[in-house]
């Protein structure tokens, strides 16, 4: 072992030129990707704390000029970006937890190879993936059955996720639970006790993906709340913020808002551009903290997912 | 244990399987993971299963008041009137143009990238590219748009004002069609290409370090690893890969497409996902709205078996 670390350590000395040219391409193109990819965040960030009129100018570019908060304050004035802030973190919290929780349940007794109910179970799960009702059917079914305009619909509609489920049982299976499981239940455990007791605790990973898929799904979806809810106060995040940034006109209720504050319209819409920095930021903000803090479980998640389908 | 009752007669082997499936249930607890499944088996049945009989109105004179049962057979009248329409050539067009420009030019990216990461050395740069990377995928598909609307803004965005102080001429660019398809096409990779790279790079972590050691004694350069080792370790993910996408082809993000439109640029952002939105929700076609959808499920499916037979012939992978 130790000759041939020395071998190596010898031969990664004498590397190639062209290993080299390789090793300072690689760096550049890795280094080049990541601004690409930063900097129109950054942008925002440093745009939404500054002078408007500099920031419209494009005469902002590295660092934030004349620094000027009233676009802030008027997103903080802004009511209705405050009730879909409060609707989607109790649709992103609750449908992440009952979500979650369903899901870890039936991927739990599809993941038991000596479940017989198993490979059908999978098929009946499977065939939902490359088949499904479409549109219309899905929104008929869902109006028949009441729950337009609900609070609960975004949690019910497209809740539970197969491919989710399917990446629950792939970690159960992987993971070296069965051994665990005979010795439980030799000491007389159910499944009830052996999931719940035993199971759960150890696997911290898979429950914090789960959690996080359905979190980000419900957090970051507009669709379902565009067809099923009508009604402002139901209205998720994405829904308003749909209404002030996915368009090319200022939408009339920021007009509205902004109408006392300016004289011509040309203002108006500077102002209102502006703002959308802020608002940018105020809506995207939590999902990447959380994402910064828990990415280990997104990339196990991901990497658990593409295993086995 | 699943040796069959020997006794020939019906009764009895009846009464076997009966006290088979009672062994199954309560000796082997098999209630219990039944019941594990119930609330996953209630579910599908209802949201998944219940809308796929709905289907069916594809095929009838759907009106709310008489309901789906009672509602006029009319055959293919609807695939009919669709295949025969003036928008079925522009939006089998838009959507395939769109879906085969997303799959092609979004495809390598992650794959270079990988690749590109996976041979760097400092670890702290590749942890930093690997975190950079992956955050867009979190932004929602709304704030996404929300910001290629600002930032391409015709009078007010930062591009713009960009090319006229270079000396050019301001561009719509949302309200033109033939920019359309480049920015949804540059937006997804810009915003997916990190989060499919970390797919490959579980693939590329996998490999044995042996395998780089003998090819270093061999002699081989960094490009041939890539492409001797890296490569061939990559192929069934990639393949995977490229069938789900497929797979998903014709339902590539309508949603996406549904946020960029604008009146200006319909002619190339109509896709049929788009169109069964409007005809369905907007002006409640619904039976019209199920057969274009139908249409678009039956296509792809049809796509996706057949890129797997192909698959399985070529690279011997296949998704079953």
């Amino acid at each position: 072992m130790k000759a041939s670390g020395n071998v190596f350590a010898s031969l990664n000395e004498k590397q190639t030129t062209s290993d080299k040219l390789f090793n300072y391409i690689t760096l550049v193109l890795v280094l080049g990707g990541c601004f690409i990819v930063l900097y129109p965040l950054y942008f925002i960030l440093i745009a939404s704390v500054s002078n408007p009129d500099l920031v419209l100018a494009g005469k902002i570019t590295f660092l934030p000029r004349e620094v000027d908060l009233s676009g802030y304050q008027r997103i903080f004035k802004y009511d209705p970006l405050w009730i879909g802030y409060r609707n989607s973190i109790f649709y992103a919290v609750t449908g992440a937890l009952a979500s979650g929780f369903l899901s870890l349940l039936g991927a739990y007794s599809i993941s038991r190879r000596d479940f017989s109910g198993a490979k059908v179970l999978t098929i009946f799960l499977l065939i939902t993936m490359f088949f499904n009702g479409g549109l219309i059917p899905t929104y008929i079914l869902v109006k028949s059955l009441g729950l337009r305009n609900t609070f609960g619909v975004l949690l019910i509609v497209n809740g539970l996720q197969v491919m989710n489920i399917f990446i629950a049982s792939s970690y159960f299976k992987s993971s070296d639970i069965t051994t665990l499981y005979e010795a439980a239940q030799i000491d007389g455990c159910s499944h009830f006790g052996y999931f719940f007791r035993i199971l759960l605790p150890i696997s911290t990973p898979i429950v914090v993906v789960m959690l996080l898929f359905y979190g980000v799904y419900q957090w970051n979806d507009f669709f379902r709340a565009m067809i099923y809810l009508d009604k402002p106060q139901y209205q998720p995040l994405q829904i308003v913020l749909k209404e002030l940034l996915a368009s090319s006109q200022v939408s009339s209720q920021v007009s509205e808002m902004l109408s006392d504050d300016f004289e011509t319209l040309n203002a108006m819409i500077r102002a209102a551009e502006s703002m959308k920095y802020g608002i940018i930021i105020m809506a995207t903000l939590p999902m990447l903290i959380l994402y910064l803090i828990l990415q280990k479980y997104f990339e196990q998640g991901i990497t658990m997912g593409s295993v086995k389908g | 244990m699943k040796k069959k009752a020997e006794v020939p007669a019906l009764a009895k082997d009846q009464l076997g399987i009966m006290n088979r499936i009672k062994r199954r249930l309560f000796l082997k607890k098999e209630w219990q993971l039944w019941l594990f499944a119930l609330p996953v088996i209630v579910y599908f049945f209802i949201f998944n299963y219940i809308p796929m009989y709905g289907i069916q109105i594809a095929f009838k004179r759907y009106s709310i008041s008489q309901g789906m049962g009672h509602s006029p057979w009319v055959g293919l009248l609807y695939f009919d009137k669709f295949v025969n329409s003036p928008m079925f050539f522009k939006l089998l067009k838009n959507t395939l143009v769109l879906s085969f420009y997303n799959m092609f030019l979004g495809f390598p990216f992650p794959i270079i990238f990988a690749l590109l990461l996976n041979h760097l050395k400092l670890a702290r740069v590749r942890q930093f590219a690997q975190t950079v990377t992956f955050a867009p995928h979190f932004i929602s598909l709304v704030v996404m748009v929300g910001m290629l609307y600002l930032f391409l803004s015709p009078n007010a965005g930062v591009i713009n004002a960009a090319i006229e102080r270079a000396g050019g001429e301001r561009i719509f660019f949302m309200g033109e069609p033939g920019w359309f398809r480049h920015i949804f096409v540059l937006s997804w990779i810009w915003q997916h290409s990190g989060y499919e790279a970390i797919i490959y790079l579980a693939a590329l972590t996998a490999i044995d370090p042996c395998l780089y050691e003998a090819a270093t004694i061999d002699g081989a350069s960094k490009v041939q690893k890539i492409i001797k080792i890296d490569i061939p370790a990559i192929l069934p993910t990639l393949v995977t890969m490229m069938l789900l996408k497929v797979g998903r082809m014709l339902n590539l993000d309508f949603q996406k497409a549904l946020l960029m439109q604008t009146a200006l640029n319909l002619d190339a952002s109509e896709i049929i996902g788009t169109y069964v939105y409007k005809t369905g929700l907007i002006n409640a076609q619904f039976s019209y709205s199920t057969a274009i959808s139908l249409f678009q499920t039956v296509i792809n499916l049809a796509l996706i078996i057949t890129v797997n037979k192909i698959s399985r012939k070529v690279a011997n992978e296949s998704l079953w």
